[in-house]
């Protein structure tokens, strides 16, 4: 009567399961990127460098890349703080932050940028007190920046604060027992077993930041060589019929978000 | 372990997604049923997204109601409005447009390559337009910038907005007239005298450094200018008027003298007209938005007639200088020269960006043209 996993037959809602995952994560995301791979590739590799050596495309993949990875380091100290706040303290209305926290996913980004617009925007008294400081922020490169900090705000956060909750409070109490500042505690003890988390939420505010056009194209003022950041160069080269243009960009973009993805979940799989 | 909570939610999401796309394909395979004979006729318009308020509000209206008093059959309108470049793929890709209304001529181009639109569609009198509009300067109310022409855009003090060229053709247009201001000064004919490209160039440059937002359409750029973004925007002379009418806002603008008129072509595209059997209705529509019945309801939205000197009631005189794109070589010479790879504005901000060493690789590339 002794039965080994092996030999039991595999249950058939498992195994539809499995399958009708797959197939629909490869209908919704791998055939719509495949299809944009190919349509580039077939551009030819000498067409699809010369797109992207373009001095306006070049300009405005390296701008998505900076403010991106300006952003990145931002939201990981913010994002980090932000997760130990909620994880390790109690006080009044905690329920309320809690869900703002992912408000930024719901609001779209046509509003976060217009919001942005209207709270620094030129005309606004915080704009002209910063502009007064030399420190205009919409339609400036740092714009750009503080729509990325908007929009993924919650990729850290959330993926830091699970981690924080589930901590084990036995070794920290043992540091301190052992009479180790809270500082000391926090760098030695708690940050190491963070690290798999904030490395995987940096990975996917980086990706989302270097596909975001909603918020970009209200706050940035689309300046070629400029503001012009990869997303926004695209949907110009869409709609000035340059396809091939904006396939060679996307193309350089998918790769990157591909990258850091891998990359991120690699680095978590080896510190975790 | 951060991420399983994100993947759980992703499963159980397909589920009504799914169910949710099935219904929608049931709910939209309603098939449309053919007019029968005492049904009103039918007519699809397609039109770039500024024609909306004076199509629907202004001439349309007037349309059916001349229709009923000829005692003629009341005709069922279906408009859709989109950006003149997606309009146009829209129809390439099967958008069952009777009648459509581009913002400029290279958006019909396409349709006449796929067989659409008959290749003889610009061969009227009026080369297939059947309104026009003019690119003018709006300023803030007071003119405190003191702006009255294309050089007073370069004034450094002076913050100007216009939309990106790559996605607006209105903005192609816009730029259009910098470079006619800088093609000729003021004091010359244009007809008579050739294009000067190295001071257009410069204005373009000059004007180009004073921009501070390129929204990706030209109504993003009036709503960023009603923001309170920047000293003067260049703009059609209907959207100025179209925007004091909704806002109630003053709109001040100024006409530069050496400006160029904006021409709208309308099209009957055949492929569809002619499998519905609206291509006489399609020509009785396109007919009357160029007649003079339409002219006054035209010039309240800030349109100007084909006819004449295109002076229209309660709009400013034209002044003598204004050029039309076919004054600076046709549409595809002109863009080509402003807008192409090597054209004067793709040049004017590589040679800004660059160091003055610069200056040399430049001049080859003139010889191109």
């Amino acid at each position: 009567m002794s039965s080994t996993a092996a030999d039991r037959p595999v249950p058939l809602g498992g195994l539809l399961l499995r399958w009708s995952c797959l197939s629909y994560l490869g209908v919704v995301v791998l055939f719509p990127l495949t299809a944009v791979v190919i349509r580039a590739l077939s551009a030819g590799p000498e067409r699809l460098w010369k797109e992207i050596v373009n001095p306006f495309a070049w300009h405005a993949i390296r701008l998505s890349l900076t403010t991106a990875l300006v952003m990145v380091a931002i939201s990981v100290m913010t994002g980090t703080a932000t997760a130990w706040v909620l994880a390790r303290y109690e006080f009044p209305g905690k329920g309320f932050v809690n869900a703002l926290v992912d408000l930024p996913f719901a609001v779209p980004t046509i509003v976060t940028g217009l919001m942005l617009v209207t709270l620094f925007g030129p005309t606004s008294t915080l704009g002209v007190v910063l502009s007064g400081f030399g420190l205009p922020i919409i339609y400036e490169q740092s714009g750009i920046v503080l729509a990325l900090l908007f929009v993924c705000f919650p990729f850290v956060v959330r993926s830091v604060q699970p981690v924080l909750e589930n901590l084990d409070p036995a070794e920290e109490e043992a540091a301190a027992t052992m009479g180790a500042g809270r500082w000391l505690i926090f760098r030695k003890v708690t940050l190491p077993s963070l690290v798999p988390s904030i490395v995987s939420g940096a990975g996917l505010s980086f990706s989302r930041a270097l596909g975001e056009f909603g918020s970009v194209v209200i706050v940035a003022g689309n300046r070629p060589l400029s503001t012009k950041t990869a997303p926004l160069y695209v949907y110009g080269e869409v709609e000035g019929f340059n396809v091939e243009g904006a396939l060679a960009v996307s193309l350089v973009l998918l790769t990157c978000s591909l990258v850091s993805l891998v990359a991120a979940s690699k680095l978590a799989e080896r510190q975790g | 372990m951060s991420r399983s909570k994100f993947a759980n939610r992703g499963l159980k999401s397909v589920w009504p997604i799914l169910l949710f796309a099935l219904i929608l394909g049931t709910a939209c395979r309603r098939e449309e049923s053919p007019s029968g004979p005492g049904e009103p006729e039918r007519l699809t318009l397609g039109a770039f997204s500024v024609m909306r308020e004076v199509l629907h509000d202004g001439l349309i209206p007037e349309f059916l109601r001349q229709r009923t008093e000829s005692g003629k059959k009341p005709v069922h309108f279906e408009e859709s409005y989109l950006a003149s470049g997606a309009l146009s793929r829209a129809i390439q890709g099967g958008f069952d447009a009777d009648v459509a209304l581009f913002s400029l001529d290279p958006d019909v181009e396409p349709l006449v390559k796929a067989g659409l639109v008959a290749s003889d569609w610009n061969a009227g009198p009026t080369k297939g337009h059947i309104v026009r509009t003019l690119v003018v300067i709006g300023y803030r109310p007071g003119n405190p910038k003191g702006i009255a022409d294309w050089a007073d855009l370069t004034k450094p003090e002076v913050s100007v907005l216009y939309a990106d060229p790559k996605t607006s053709g209105g903005a192609r247009w816009n730029l259009m007239a910098v470079a006619a201001g800088g093609y000729w000064p003021n004091d010359v004919q244009a007809s008579m005298t050739p294009m000067n490209p190295t001071r257009a160039e410069k204005l373009l440059a000059d004007v180009q450094r004073n921009v501070s937002v390129m929204d990706p359409s030209g109504r993003q750029s009036l709503a960023t200018f009603l923001r309170d973004a920047g000293d003067a925007i260049l703009t059609y002379e209907n959207d100025l008027v179209q925007c004091e009418r909704l806002t109630g806002r003053p709109m001040p603008y100024v006409i530069p003298y050496r400006t160029v008129w904006i021409e709208i072509p309308a099209v009957e595209v055949s492929a569809t007209t002619q499998a519905n059997g609206r291509s006489e209705l399609a020509k009785e529509f396109i007919a009357f938005l160029g007649s003079d019945s339409a002219k006054p309801i035209w010039a309240r939205y800030g349109f100007r007639p084909m006819s004449g000197t295109g002076d229209a009631d309660g709009l400013p005189p034209v002044p003598q200088g204004v050029v039309r794109i076919a004054d600076m070589g046709g549409w595809k010479r002109a863009r080509e020269n402003v807008f192409g790879p090597e054209g004067l504005w793709s040049k004017s901000f590589l040679d800004r960006s660059a160091k003055p060493a610069s200056q040399p690789t430049a001049a080859p590339a003139e010889k191109k043209q």
